[in-house]
């Protein structure tokens, strides 16, 4: 196990002393966050997503700080939308040139997968993808007879 | 100081790479989904605090799916006198923050000529 080091300000208030403490709890058996890494079980790992739903269509976010556009592949194939790629090692292609001297080391990398059955409804189609500040984007519309109408109710 | 901010939102400690090399300290943090606009690093007495401000939920939308880590990232370092202040530089590239810290002379390992004769 790994000491953590606090930061500086200790929370006033006990609420979110434990959410501090869940969260490292949390990170403990996070593969991530720990040096275990993905050698642990040989396959590669999931990253993290958050979906989020619009009226007109669904977003997919998923953190890659440091990787390239290129380093990730994305398809679709009938409602199965795949995210691979590759997390490339901090010193890849900069091979130690004498005195670096590391001192902390907890990046993870590897090869990664992760495969999202998208809903009914979407328009896999036009599915696009961009990414901006390590954050990976795909936007998923949704085809128009799945996007939510009002009805108008008339009186008579 | 550094406290008062953090009393509102739960944070995430950035994950990353530190090593030291020809007298330069390197600090490589993640810290995806925080613009330059959100980003804090600033030197105070003999702290580097460093906070990133995530935005939040965009207006419209609610989470089907949520498993990234929440809140700002934040993280305070204690800076001692082997470091040049003038010279910290931070850069802000595809989520990952890159600080370098550089060590003054007089702390920089020296090799000590020998003469002969």
């Amino acid at each position: 196990m790994r000491l953590m080091r606090m930061p500086n300000g200790v929370p006033s208030s006990t609420g979110s002393y434990f959410d501090r403490l869940e969260d490292e709890i949390n990170r403990l058996f996070d593969p991530e966050a720990t040096e275990l890494g993905p050698g642990l079980l040989d396959r590669p790992a999931a990253p993290r997503v958050d979906i989020l739903e619009f009226d007109d269509r669904f977003e997919l976010l998923c953190d890659l700080p440091g990787v390239t556009d290129k380093d990730i592949e994305l398809t679709i194939a009938a409602n199965v939308l795949t995210l691979k790629g590759e997390k490339k090692a901090p010193f890849a292609g900069d091979e130690q040139k004498g005195d670096r001297k590391l001192y902390r080391d907890e990046i993870w990398y590897g090869s990664f997968q992760r495969t999202i059955s998208l809903p009914q409804g979407v328009d896999s189609d036009r599915v696009s993808a961009g990414s901006k500040d390590g954050v990976l984007t795909v936007r998923v519309p949704k085809r128009d007879e799945a996007k939510q109408r009002t009805i108008q109710i008339e009186s008579r | 100081m550094a406290a008062k901010e953090l009393e509102k939102a739960a944070t995430v400690r950035p994950v990353g790479t530190i090593w030291e090399e020809n007298g330069v300290v390197h600090l490589r943090l993640e810290m995806p989904g925080v613009e330059k606009k959100d980003l804090d690093v600033r030197v105070e007495d003999d702290q580097l605090v460093i906070h990133g401000r995530r935005t939040e939920l965009p207006e419209g939308a609610r989470h089907v799916v949520r498993e990234r880590r929440r809140g700002d990232y934040y993280q305070v370092y204690t800076v001692d006198d082997s470091v040049d202040r003038d010279k910290i530089a931070a850069n802000l590239d595809n989520g990952v923050l890159y600080v370098t810290l550089h060590l003054k002379e007089a702390v920089k390992p020296r090799r000590i000529e020998i003469k002969t004769g």
